[in-house]
């Protein structure tokens, strides 16, 4: 006994492998005797867990068990349930748990029990072997029961041999979700500016029937507006990443009504829904979850709501379409895309004439800019730079207003996606062209006056109508594009081209056409500029 | 032998009696002269080019065209632009002097959205023709093409 002691301290307290290995090299016998009197003297290492009793396959027979303890459980028919019940005196969290089965896909309910029974949540993730994990279930005071079984998957078939374990762990909540919080009748109140924790578990809710999104686990949370001065509130809404899942984020009003999302693409990628106006009174929901039936149990995400003072140079969501479209109170608006479906819509308000508008993304970001009239037909598209660069368009004509829609096609998670957009009054010695004229019947007329157009867009294409009383042969000066290539084409009264021509950099041409009545003048980009116009002067003063 | 002269002398007294008939036909004073008001007098134009197909029979063969024209080689211009079949004009004013103007039908293409040329096995033959401008005239050139493409061109001096 001595010796074997002796051989234990140096074990424990010396342990330098040298000794180790000179004292047993020539006796082998001696270690596995260590070994098994370890093991009688520190019974206490192994893990305490009590073992069910059948029968206990309903709620009236269920085994007690209490949480911090482990059970040990057999699926020994195909039948088989295994009941344990519990009873909890103050509102807390339960985290309970089955470990997995060899070749066996079980599942595990939680109930809640008095008189009658209400299932509040399942777990089930549709595999064998695999363990089973409730996280984050809410209970306050009275009798609960969860319940073991086979999955509903596969074959079920009894396992006499591996037993389950089943552990069970309480705590006071803590700023966190409240299982089950599954539907936005469930949803958990979260004050504003706050921040509370939660789980993307489980893989599947098998009590989400929802037939577009047949048990999808998600989690729901609610929070109150109320209003305090005339001006919005900002509202900024982030979910922190979690690895292996791709998650979505979402804003309803309190008619369910989407207000806004994020969806980044790819797992461990936050979500983020940034500068979005509260203006109505009222409860506001936000749904979390997890796309592909993936669940991560031992990560929590962070869900942070946060607000700020509304600024009048900033855009507020929701914007999305034009009917929700922000009123720039000035010329300059500055906003961010929240993900690449986010739309920010903006009406400019300004004087009539014509603007230089100008996008200056923040980070490496590549907006796309659509203009539409006031009765919202497109009059441009521009996307004429890559990510990063500024976009212009520098011929906006305003006769008293125009729409206008930010968005970006691509957006990396880590991008600065913010921007700053400037409208700049432009004055010009003649004429301006008038985009959409990129079709016949909306033609810009030439008359007298000298006319300045631009390249406005890649592949713009606008129209001059040259119209006549009767046929007649007409001058027509046209000067290029600095930096840039042209080219020009004359048609006839149906708009088909009998001439084109090239023009080069600020090159100037004067074509003499006959004119049968009405005919048109085509230009398009070879080479793009967007910055200098070209002009068009027709009429007996050349 | 004596009636044989008198036969030949009476054939020649004949003829020469028909000839001398015809001279003074000839002689007698002709058709007056037409007014120099009759003539058209050029304003905007003292040329115009009027060129069009005969023999179309298919409205499915009658295409939209036009003709470019290049008049002495260096003014490059064309004609209205209508149905083969229709009149398609051109009009310029030139010095008076004697003039080359050259022909080149071109055809729309509808999917391409423009006119093209012909090929030029499929152009007018010929497709050109030396005229002259005289002085206070307007002339006026008519291009007419067959079906086997051959061109005929006629002038005449525009009237009021």
């Amino acid at each position: 006994m001595r010796i074997y002691l002796e051989i234990l301290f140096e074990f424990v307290i010396l342990l330098p492998g040298e000794i180790m290995i000179n004292r047993f090299h020539h006796r082998p016998v001696l270690l596995i005797q260590l070994v098994l009197f370890s093991m009688l003297l520190f019974p206490s290492c192994s893990e305490k867990k009590a073992s069910e009793t059948e029968p206990n396959n309903t709620f009236s027979t269920a085994n007690s068990i209490e949480p911090g303890t482990a059970m040990e459980g057999f699926i020994d028919s195909r039948e088989d349930r295994d009941y344990y019940i519990f009873t909890v005196n103050e509102p807390g969290i339960v985290d309970v748990k089955i470990s997995g089965i060899k070749g066996v896909n079980h599942s595990l309910y939680f109930w809640k029990v008095d008189l009658t029974s209400e299932l509040l949540k399942i777990a089930d993730d549709n595999r064998k072997s695999s363990a089973e994990r409730l996280r984050n279930m809410y209970v306050v005071p009275g009798s609960y029961c969860v319940s073991v079984q086979h999955g509903e998957r596969d074959q079920k078939k009894e396992n006499r041999e591996t037993p389950y374990v089943l552990t069970m762990e309480t705590r006071v909540p803590l700023a966190e979700e409240l299982e089950p919080n599954d539907s936005i009748l469930a949803a958990n109140p979260i004050p504003l500016n706050s921040e509370v924790t939660g789980f993307f578990s489980p893989a599947y809710n098998r009590m989400n029937l929802d037939k577009d999104n047949l048990y999808r686990e998600e989690d729901w949370f609610s929070f109150n507006y109320t209003r305090t001065s005339e001006q919005p509130v900002i509202l900024s809404v982030g979910l922190s990443g979690v690895p292996g899942i791709n998650s979505e984020l979402a804003l309803f009003d309190d008619q369910g009504s989407l207000l806004a999302s994020s969806d980044n693409a790819g797992a461990g990628i936050e979500e983020a829904i940034s500068g979005m106006g509260i203006t109505r009174e009222g409860m506001y929901y936000v749904r979390v979850l997890s796309k592909g039936y993936t669940a991560n149990n031992d990560m929590t995400y962070i869900l942070r709501l946060t607000t700020s003072a509304y600024d009048e140079s900033k855009e507020f969501e929701v914007n999305d379409t034009m009917e929700q479209a922000n009123t720039l109170s000035g010329d300059t608006i500055s906003g961010a895309f929240s993900n690449k479906d986010d739309n920010d819509c903006f009406i400019f308000t300004g004087a009539p004439g014509c603007y230089r508008m100008e996008i200056v993304p923040g980070g490496n970001v590549d907006i796309r800019a659509k203009v539409y009239s006031a009765d919202q037909m497109p009059l441009a598209e521009i996307n004429n730079c890559g990510p990063g660069e500024k976009e212009v368009y520098a011929n906006l004509i305003v006769d008293t207003i125009v729409y206008l829609v930010l968005s970006s096609s691509e957006i990396a998670h880590d991008a600065d996606s913010s921007y700053t957009c400037r409208f700049i009054p432009v004055q010009v010695p003649g004429q301006m062209e008038r985009e959409g004229n990129n079709r016949k019947e909306t033609a810009t007329p030439v008359h007298a006056e000298k006319i300045y157009g631009f390249i406005s867009y890649k592949n713009d294409r606008d129209y001059y109508l040259l119209a006549n009383n009767k046929k007649s042969l007409r001058k027509i000066e046209i000067t290029g594009v600095k930096n840039g290539e042209i080219k020009v084409s004359v048609t006839d009264p149906l708009g088909y081209a009998v001439k084109s021509l090239h023009l080069s950099g600020d090159d100037r041409i004067v074509l003499t056409e006959m004119i049968e009545g009405r005919g048109y003048l085509i230009i398009e980009s070879v080479k793009d500029n967007y910055e200098y116009p070209y002009s068009i002067q027709s009429g007996d003063g050349l | 032998m004596k009636a044989l002269m008198k036969i030949v002398l009476v054939s020649l007294i004949c003829i020469s009696g028909c000839t001398g008939t015809v001279q003074s036909v000839k002689d007698e004073p002709g058709p007056a002269p037409e007014p120099f008001e009759d003539f058209l007098v050029p304003e905007k134009y003292n040329v115009r080019f009027i060129g069009y197909d005969e023999g179309i029979r298919d409205p499915q063969n009658d295409r939209r065209s036009y003709y470019r024209i290049v008049i002495d080689k260096s003014q490059d211009v064309r004609t209205t632009t209508g149905l083969e079949s229709q009149e398609k004009v051109f009009e310029a004013y030139l010095e008076p002097n004697r003039h080359l103007i050259m022909v080149e039908k071109w055809i729309l293409d509808e999917t391409e959205g423009k006119y093209i040329k012909l090929n030029n096995i499929d152009q007018p033959r010929p497709n050109y023709y030396y005229f002259d401008v005289p002085e206070e005239r307007v002339v006026v050139i008519t291009m007419i093409t067959l079906p086997d493409l051959t061109a005929t061109f006629s002038i005449e001096h525009a009237r009021k």
